[in-house]
């Protein structure tokens, strides 16, 4: 299969889509402004064929100008331009803020597109979702009694994960803050209800509604600092402190996120430890970068000793072990690693016994040196380990 | 959107106490079909602000939900039937949401209400 007949087949799943989300686009008053689109796929042949077909629907636009921002192993950023430059004359970078004089600064963070589109176009992303879901499901521990429940999605989407939680019959309340992406939902005609909301501004729901909650990959868009009057970590509180507030007693969240960095994992675990929720971080396939998986598991309430925070998966059968510290006082979220297997030592000292050396001093009288010294009962004696 | 997500929706601007439960303003309903299931229903009751509910179907034209429950009569079918239909099968299209202490509105739009907060309601 050559690589057209590939890109047919992905432009005619991708183009009503993608037909939509350059729609939003569109109006003349973005002209000369970038906007971009973070383009997500766990297969990087499929990011290029999806990025190929966003250039192609991005000329047929007539958008004129376009860069790849960043090559990061998961997303790559996209920008596009309508039309003409801005009036400077220059590529308008909207990374590049800095350079910019004070007052055309306002103008440019002002001019940052608020709305995120993120392109789930490719059926492997499908997949990975409904497969993180079901994990999510999994570690949530709902008893099998075969009563349907009453969830909370948080970053819903485009509704992909609320399917498999349909398909596990659950009632459940999905909620992003991204309109297009509950259109798209709304397209797909989920099940459950949909609302608009931004999870950092605290979570609507009265107390002990909810018999638990979900998020797949929702949860680190709150360390980013989108409007300049953002503070991630007071957002980080504000989402905890209500989804404690709003979960039942003794019910769990788990929130699936891909973090940044350490820093924003540690950010995340202690913001939602201060709160009051015990429980821990299960990292599934530690081993491996790109299967790797965060999930943090918050249950509400005091931890119980009968439910033990879920084991791991892992490649090779191993499993890991969380170590979670439930301190009361001082609620911190421990990752135990496994130990590294010992470092072969090296040959150890390798003793050249006496017999070695008197076999040497032979090697050298026969080549004709002379001032060998005499073999005693002295040669080669065990010395003392002063020496 | 369905009573059963308006049930558990209050108003979370800062500073407000009374958030719940949030006023109705009907402009379109639409009824959708969903699986009876009685366990469910039994399930959720206790968590259910009964009023509220009851204030909320009257709103949107359904009469037939009692004002006063109690948990005996989850064994009637005829009522749970009813309850199943008010709760779960009745879509709030267009309209909006009110809060009742601040009386800013939420629109609600192809059954999506929008609860974003403006920067100094936070």
């Amino acid at each position: 299969m050559g690589p057209d007949s590939v890109l047919e087949t992905v432009e005619t799943r991708l183009e009503p889509l993608a037909e939509a989300i350059f729609r939003m686009g569109e109006p003349p008053n973005l002209a000369g402004r970038w906007q971009w689109f973070p383009i997500r796929s766990a297969a990087c042949s499929r990011r290029c064929e999806v990025e190929m077909l966003v250039l192609k629907i991005a000329r047929d636009k007539k958008f004129t100008k376009f860069k790849k921002l960043s090559k990061t192993s998961r997303n790559s950023y996209f920008a596009v331009c309508h039309e003409k430059s801005d009036s400077k004359g220059q590529d308008f970078n909207p990374f590049a803020i800095g350079n910019l004089v004070a007052k055309d600064r306002k103008k440019a963070i002002d001019a940052r597109p608020r709305e995120r589109c993120r392109i789930l176009v490719c059926k492997r992303v499908q997949v990975v979702k409904a497969k993180l879901t079901e994990r999510a499901l999994e570690l949530l521990a709902l008893p099998s009694d075969g009563i349907p429940r009453l969830l909370l999605d948080i970053g819903c989407g485009s509704g992909l994960s609320g399917e498999t939680l349909t398909e596990n019959g659950h009632h459940w309340i999905g909620m992003d803050i991204s309109e297009s992406m509950i259109d798209i939902a709304l397209e797909r005609e989920v099940d459950g209800d949909l609302l608009v909301s931004d999870i950092g501004q605290g979570l609507g729901f009265r107390p002990g509604s909810l018999d638990g909650a979900i998020s797949i990959s929702a949860v680190q868009w709150l360390c980013n600092a989108d409007k300049s009057c953002n503070d991630p970590r007071a957002r980080l509180k504000a989402f905890f402190s209500s989804l404690y507030k709003c979960l039942a007693r003794g019910a769990r969240a788990i929130l699936q996120i891909y973090p940044e960095n350490t820093q924003q994992l540690e950010m995340i675990s202690t913001a939602a430890m201060r709160v009051g929720f015990s429980g821990g971080l299960v990292v599934d396939y530690p081993h491996s970068s790109r299967a790797k998986k965060y999930f943090l598991c918050l249950s509400c309430g005091p931890p119980s000793t009968s439910t033990p925070l879920p084991k791991a998966k892992g490649e090779d059968g191993g499993s890991e072990s969380e170590d979670d510290s439930e301190d009361e006082e001082n609620e911190t979220v421990d990752v135990a690693e496994r130990q590294r297997p010992a470092k072969r030592l090296k040959n150890g000292k390798k003793v050249k016994g006496r017999a070695w050396l008197l076999k040497k001093k032979e090697q050298r009288r026969n080549k004709g040196v002379t001032n060998v010294p005499r073999d005693t009962k002295y040669t080669g004696r065990k010395r003392k380990t002063r020496f | 959107m369905r009573l059963l997500t308006h049930n558990m929706l209050s108003c979370n601007i800062k500073g407000v106490t009374k958030g719940f439960p949030l006023s109705i303003e009907v402009q379109r309903l639409d009824t959708k079909d969903a699986d009876f299931n009685p366990d469910f229903l039994r399930n959720i009751f206790p968590k259910l602000e009964w009023k509220a509910f009851h204030d909320a179907a009257v709103s949107i034209g359904l009469n037939d939900i009692p004002e006063q429950v109690d948990p005996t009569m989850l064994e009637d079918h005829e009522f749970l039937q009813k309850f199943h239909h008010a709760l779960l099968e009745v879509h709030l299209e267009e309209g909006a949401l009110i809060c009742p202490e601040t009386g800013r509105r939420f629109p609600v739009t192809k059954g999506v209400p929008n609860m974003l907060l403006h920067e100094d309601e936070v």
